[in-house]
């Protein structure tokens, strides 16, 4: 009993100083010039008109696919007028990669190559997935860094739309 | 040599085992991690194709373990739908396949023996440390970096004390996450402190060639602690699953093992895993930035299990395919 009151304080602890230290938070979310899966350069600060989730992912992770999945029924549960969702691959630096991901995936959002340091050390991208919850407003609201269920992304996504 | 007290403890623990015979039940009770001397299992490892890639013209490069001074690896035999070869790349053995399409449900299974015993120091007379002193694209250090260790090694000259000093730095700071997949980038790690394996043993590792001190990257896969290991098991080996650990130089051909991350995992080992390994992995390559035989066209951080490129790019792992290790627990040795 003693063991199993220790790894939930462990894990609740982990849970915390992940959930709640990221800098991100309150500030206006920093945007980029990145290639498409047309190698164009977009600034995809342009794109956040929105509620907008950011997705960090990567080729080789496996929860970062199942996630596609929830962000897909996410978006026809609330309604694409009102919930972007943008998808950074971090191990792209082309868009050949991107273009690739997309129709593997039917990853029907806007994607863009994210293998630069300078993207990676703003967004504190040290591991995938990564998802960047910002309000209409442009502020990161949340940055949640690991799996997540279904209702407590609804619930991300609620708290971006109603700011 | 076992002691009597030992050698009565691993038999009463197979004797009970044997007697139970209960598939997915924990043969726990009563093993002490850090007293298990090897693990003996019967691996079958599987890479399964679950949807074809579009792209068309499809490698694969399965990473091939190797007997040395870590673990032995015998009975190899390999099962797969299209012809194969062995290759090595460096320090590094691995199997390649290649066709222009393959099927869903395609797999690739490679069966072997894998003894693997608790290590500790290693002797590699004919390497040459320096080329362990190059960190790679994810293990640059930084002002901030350069400037804690100074803080924290002092004037220290001895490896051994400088190693132990940054390896309780380093998890004194740090937080340990599970279930994402890491990219081992030292600066980043050092600002975020919270990381998984990779991000442990890049920072040690860049902290250490700072000092000027050789750093072995270990890569593999993480097995069940013989103290949670069923008598037979099966996980996925992909970035959930692939462990590291390093070794640094310490003089005369000798290499330290530390394990930073399952010392913090794991207080109860934090001694432990400074000098020493427990049998709960399988290493599987050496190095980071691998190049691979022949040449993949996309830049791998680290090879702990199957890479597979469609076209050039990167598959998708959970899409395209997945890796599966059943294991069977052959003899446990404490």
């Amino acid at each position: 009993m003693y063991r199993l009151a220790c790894l939930l304080l462990m894990v609740f602890i982990a849970t915390a100083a992940i959930a709640s230290e990221s800098p991100l938070v309150g500030k206006t979310v920093p945007t980029f010039r990145l290639p498409d899966e047309n190698n164009r350069e977009v600034d995809f600060g342009v794109l956040i008109d929105r509620p907008t989730i950011i997705y960090f992912t990567e080729n080789s992770c496996h929860y970062c696919t199942q996630i596609i999945a929830l962000l897909k029924r996410a978006e026809a549960k609330f309604g694409r007028k009102n919930l972007r969702i943008i998808g950074i691959n971090v191990m792209a630096r082309d868009s050949r990669l991107v273009k690739a991901y997309k129709e593997e995936l039917g990853f029907t959002f806007p994607m863009f190559a994210g293998n630069r340091y300078d993207v990676l050390k703003t967004y504190r991208i040290n591991y995938v997935p990564v998802l960047v919850f910002v309000d209409s407003r442009k502020i990161v609201r949340k940055v949640v860094g690991h799996y997540m269920l279904e209702p407590d992304l609804h619930k991300a996504i609620r708290e971006i739309l109603q700011r | 040599m076992l002691n009597r007290r030992d050698f009565l403890k691993g038999s009463f623990l197979l004797a009970g085992y044997a007697l139970t015979g209960l598939d997915g039940i924990s043969l726990a009770s009563g093993i002490k991690d850090s007293d298990v001397r090897s693990v003996t299992l019967k691996i079958t490892y599987t890479t399964e194709i679950l949807r074809p890639p579009k792209q068309k013209g499809i490698d694969i490069w399965i990473p091939l373990p190797q007997t040395d001074k870590e673990q032995e690896v015998s009975s190899l035999v390999i099962d797969s739908p299209v012809k194969y070869s062995t290759e090595k790349s460096g320090q590094n053995w691995m199997i390649y396949l290649r066709a222009d399409r393959f099927n869903e449900g395609d797999r690739v299974n490679l069966h072997y023996t894998l003894r693997r015993k608790a290590t500790g120091i290693v002797t590699i007379p004919d390497e040459i440390p320096q080329q362990y002193l190059k960190p790679s694209e994810w293990e640059r250090w930084d002002s901030n970096i350069t400037a804690f260790v100074d803080r924290v090694a002092g004037k220290e000259k001895n490896p051994l004390r400088i190693g132990r000093l940054l390896y309780d730095a380093i998890i004194d700071r740090s937080t340990y996450v599970h279930e994402v997949c890491g990219r081992g980038v030292s600066t980043l790690f050092f600002e975020e402190k919270v990381g998984r394996c990779d991000e442990f043993h890049a920072l040690f590792r860049s902290m250490m060639m700072y000092k000027g001190i050789p750093v072995r990257w270990e890569q593999g896969v993480a097995l069940p602690y013989p103290s949670q290991i069923k008598k037979e098991g099966e996980f996925e080996a992909d970035c959930i699953n692939a462990h590291s650990w390093v070794r640094f130089y310490i003089g005369n051909g000798r290499w330290f093992p530390v394990d930073v991350s399952e010392a913090k995992r794991r207080p109860d080992l934090r001694d432990y895993y400074f000098g020493r390994l427990v049998p709960n992995r399988m290493k599987v390559s050496t190095g980071r930035g691998i190049m691979l035989s022949p040449k993949q066209q996309g830049i791998i951080n680290t090879f702990a299990y199957t890479y597979i490129e469609a076209g050039g790019l990167p598959a998708i792992y959970g899409h395209n395919y997945k890796n599966t290790i059943r294991y069977k627990l052959l003899d446990m040795e404490a």
